[in-house]
């Protein structure tokens, strides 16, 4: 499936700030599920990006913006090309619980809780609810706990905050798709099955796009295969991958921090159109309007000035001495 | 524990009741004889009346107020600055000594930055399951995100601290590295600077090696390491700020380096540079020598919320455009849990046998080992592994049955974070203490420089638990400090 994606981010300020400082990671991998043909980031006010891959892999941009502005917006868009392997998740035989002691370096990184997927009591009755016995197939539990956390959490936004740890959508009961990510990945490293966060967007035909997340889980014998707890279902050519991470915290699609007393708003619009064929390489330059309406997805005050000296005080008192 | 007091007609004057229990003492052998290097020292010192003793005490401790050099205690209510006390009475490292020191120092720094750039790069050590990956990937100051990333040089520990003691027969253990922002080597300069006021006749009969070089090696350290080789690149030093516990260390090295000393604001960070913010504009910075810790140093990188970081300084590193000392994710190699290996790490990269021996070491998450530590609490040391500063320990036999209680809880529930040690008896060392002088633990903490080559000062911080008995040196718990006397030779025959 050849899908187009155009992700347009405003970020607007109640006053000009100065020294705006961002990263972002909009740059869908190339992989063997899926070829990123074309990709094409804009910045206004325009500025010099520079680009590195993190330690992941992942293709990373970052600007500044030093003189005052009271706008910015960030255009990504790019042409993919999505052929997911075919996963025979029914022959794997691996079996819980996994024997991790000579499984690739690659794979041991993603069996901690840490930041969001943290442990906590409020994770205990999920835990007893899809406890695997021993020798049951790992890909029988997958689609057990994606199902499990389908059926008993409500799609729900405005309920948890982008910086949520799994506590909040575990009290709610309700949340968005990074907290049904997180949710899945913290049951599955309970349980030593290695899982990792994956940011991306959902193509769904004469439906409204979005940007998405779901992550991946490591079988032995199948590699990476990644389900969809907000839909339960695996992973298909609908599905573009951008970044993957432990959580949320390494693969923020756009993360930035500036200086002034202005208030930020972040509003956000994604479209994606499947293709009949690759476009020309000129593409960029006629893409078609954005058409969605704009969402507004946080207001917030992270910048630098917003601090009071004691908090400052506190910081330096707080680095460890050596 | 036995307590002999001798008190033969050769030990009396300020030596009279000086107690040896199991420790090493440094200046007596076990029949109370001074050891050849201590030979004039304890001539001089029982040749000085009572009244002129408390006068160079009394002078050490001005002199340590006028030259400011204070610290900060945390976790304490009251007022924040407090004078780093100084014992009058040196510490002396004879050279053959010191030699095993500094061999054994220099290799450990060439082990733990190859350790450093094997792990955030092919990560042999953990492929060749020298190192249990899943040990490194829980460790608190393992930068996953930082991998691939190229640092200059290769060097990722510029600067280190490394803590060594003495156990009851004398051989140097070390006890841990400070990889990440060892402080201390301004209280080294300045000691000797006042013990060479308040015994300067002692100090001449001493053929003891200089350390004022310091301020000037590090600067050549941080200066080579500064991008495309600028010959003359601008240095900073990047502190917290005036209520970091070691800001007088941060003003007092900028100084000393002629370089200056600036905080996150004072920075700004544009076109995939450093810039200084100067009353003649920006300037481009080359070098920064960071005192902050890797979580506060940008909050674009790490926590969001930290207001002493410099946004997007991390970027601007990763691409070469500026030099950090030291680099980031250094505390994985200080992390105490990772400690054990240091000794198998040496024999992998380095083909050789350590020079200095570690301390023994239980690690809970081995099953057999945490049932050892859960049955000893009484007699261990246990520690977290990622704190510093004699923070969140427990030291066994000065322990209540709740304590123990309370880590043995925290032991199982978190295994990975702890360690325990027995309890090494740290080796004693004559002090002032009211008109007298008694044994007082201390320990040993020299400062090695990696730049075109490893250099160990000759020279150290020699940290002393005031309190009798204490085993714990840290300024932040009750410590003290010794001027300490690396000599050119063995000190046996002296003018």
């Amino acid at each position: 499936m050849i899908l187009e994606v155009q992700h347009e981010t405003f970020l607007e300020y109640s006053e000009p700030v100065t020294e705006s400082v961002a990263e972002v990671r909009m740059e869908p991998v190339s992989d063997d599920d899926q070829s990123c043909c074309s990709f094409h980031l804009a910045i206004g006010p325009q500025t010099p990006m520079f680009r590195y891959t993190d330690g992941f892999g992942n293709r990373v941009h970052h600007y500044t913006l030093v003189p005052p502005h009271a706008q910015t917006r960030v255009l990504a868009a790019s042409v993919v090309e999505t052929h997911p392997k075919p996963r025979d998740l029914a022959s794997s035989r691996a079996t819980y619980p996994l024997n991790l002691d000579t499984a690739d370096l690659e794979v041991l990184g993603f069996l901690q809780m840490r930041g969001p997927v943290r442990h906590t009591p409020l994770l205990q009755p999920l835990l007893a609810a899809v406890r695997p016995s021993n020798g049951m197939r790992i890909s029988d539990f997958v689609l057990q706990v994606c199902h499990y956390i389908n059926g008993h959490f409500t799609y729900a936004k405005a309920v948890t905050a982008a910086s949520s740890p799994i506590d909040d959508v575990l009290e709610k009961g309700k949340g968005v798709c990074q907290d049904f990510a997180h949710l899945m990945i913290a049951v599955l490293r309970s349980y030593g099955i290695p899982a990792r966060y994956v940011s991306g967007y959902i193509h769904r035909a004469n439906k409204e796009s979005q940007s998405h997340a779901w992550c991946e889980v490591w079988l032995p014998d199948r590699g990476w295969i990644g389900f969809d707890p907000t839909h339960d279902q695996v992973v298909t050519e609908t599905f573009v991958k951008v970044a993957f991470g432990r959580d949320f915290t390494d693969v923020t699609p756009n993360r930035g921090i500036y200086r002034g007393q202005a208030t930020e708003t972040i509003s956000v619009r994604v479209a994606t159109r499947a293709l009949e064929k690759l476009p020309k390489l000129s593409w960029q330059e006629q893409l078609p309007t954005l058409d969605v309406p704009l969402t507004t997805v946080l207001c917030n005050t992270n910048h630098l000035d917003d601090h009071s000296d004691e908090q400052v005080d506190r910081q330096q008192q707080q680095q460890q001495q050596q | 524990m036995s307590e002999t007091v001798l008190d033969a007609p050769t030990v009396n004057g300020y030596f009279k009741g000086y107690a040896q229990r199991e420790a090493y003492d440094e200046m007596f052998d076990r029949d109370m004889r001074p050891r050849p290097h201590y030979e004039v020292l304890y001539q001089r010192l029982q040749g000085l009346p009572p009244e002129e003793f408390r006068r160079r005490k009394a002078m050490t401790d001005l002199s340590m107020l006028q030259e400011g050099v204070g610290f900060t205690v945390y976790r304490q209510e009251e007022g924040i600055e407090r004078v780093w006390p100084m014992d009058p009475v040196p510490r002396i490292i004879p050279a053959s000594e010191w030699k095993i020191i500094e061999s054994g120092l220099v290799q450990r720094l060439t082990t733990l930055n190859l350790f450093l750039k094997d792990l955030y790069h092919d990560q042999f050590i953990l492929r060749d399951r020298i190192i249990d990956p899943r040990l490194i990937y829980e460790g608190g100051y393992f930068r996953r995100e930082f991998m691939g990333a190229k640092v200059p040089r290769d060097i990722y520990v510029h600067i280190c601290g490394t803590d060594l003691i003495r156990d009851e027969n004398g051989q140097y253990l070390v006890l841990e590295d400070n990889c990440r922002t060892p402080s201390g080597v301004s209280y080294m300069l300045t000691n000797r600077q006042v013990l060479k006021r308040v015994f300067p006749l002692i100090f001449e009969q001493y053929g003891v090696r200089a350390t004022d070089d310091y301020p000037a090696a590090l600067l050549d350290v941080l200066k080579y390491i500064a991008p495309r080789g600028n010959p003359d690149p601008t240095v900073v030093l990047l502190t917290p700020g005036i209520y970091n516990s070691a800001y007088f260390e941060h003003s007092y090295l900028a100084m000393r380096m002629g370089i200056n000393l600036v905080e996150g604001r004072d920075l700004v960070v544009d076109q995939n540079c450093v810039w200084m913010r100067t009353t003649r504009g920006l300037r481009r910075v080359d070098v920064i020598y960071r005192r902050i810790d890797d979580d506060f140093l940008d909050p674009l990188t790490f926590r969001s919320d930290s207001m002493l970081g410099v946004p997007g300084l991390v970027n601007v590193y990763r691409a070469g455009q500026v030099a950090l000392a030291n680099s980031i994710g250094t505390g994985i190699a200080d992390d105490k849990g990772i400690y054990p290996f240091v000794p198998d790490m040496i024999r992998y990269y380095l083909k050789q046998e350590p020079i200095l021996a570690s301390v023994e070491t239980f690690r809970p998450v081995v099953k057999s080992q945490l049932s050892h530590i859960l049955a000893n609490l009484d007699k261990l040391v246990v520690k977290t592994v990622n704190e510093s500063g004699g923070y969140g320990m427990l030291i066994g036999p000065a322990s209540t049955a709740a304590q123990q209680a309370e880590f043995a809880d925290k032991v199982r529930a978190h295994p990975r974070d702890f360690i325990a040690q027995p309890t090494v008896p740290l080796s004693q060392h004559p002090t002032y203490v009211d008109g007298q002088l008694e044994g007082r633990h201390v320990d040993l903490r020299p400062f090695i420089l990696c730049g075109e080559k490893i250099t160990v000062v000759p020279g150290a911080l020699t940290r002393v638990a005031l309190p009798r008995g204490s085993l714990v040196v840290n300024s932040s718990q009750g410590g003290g400090s010794k001027d300490t006397w690396v000599l050119a030779d063995d000190g046996e025959k002296v003018s």
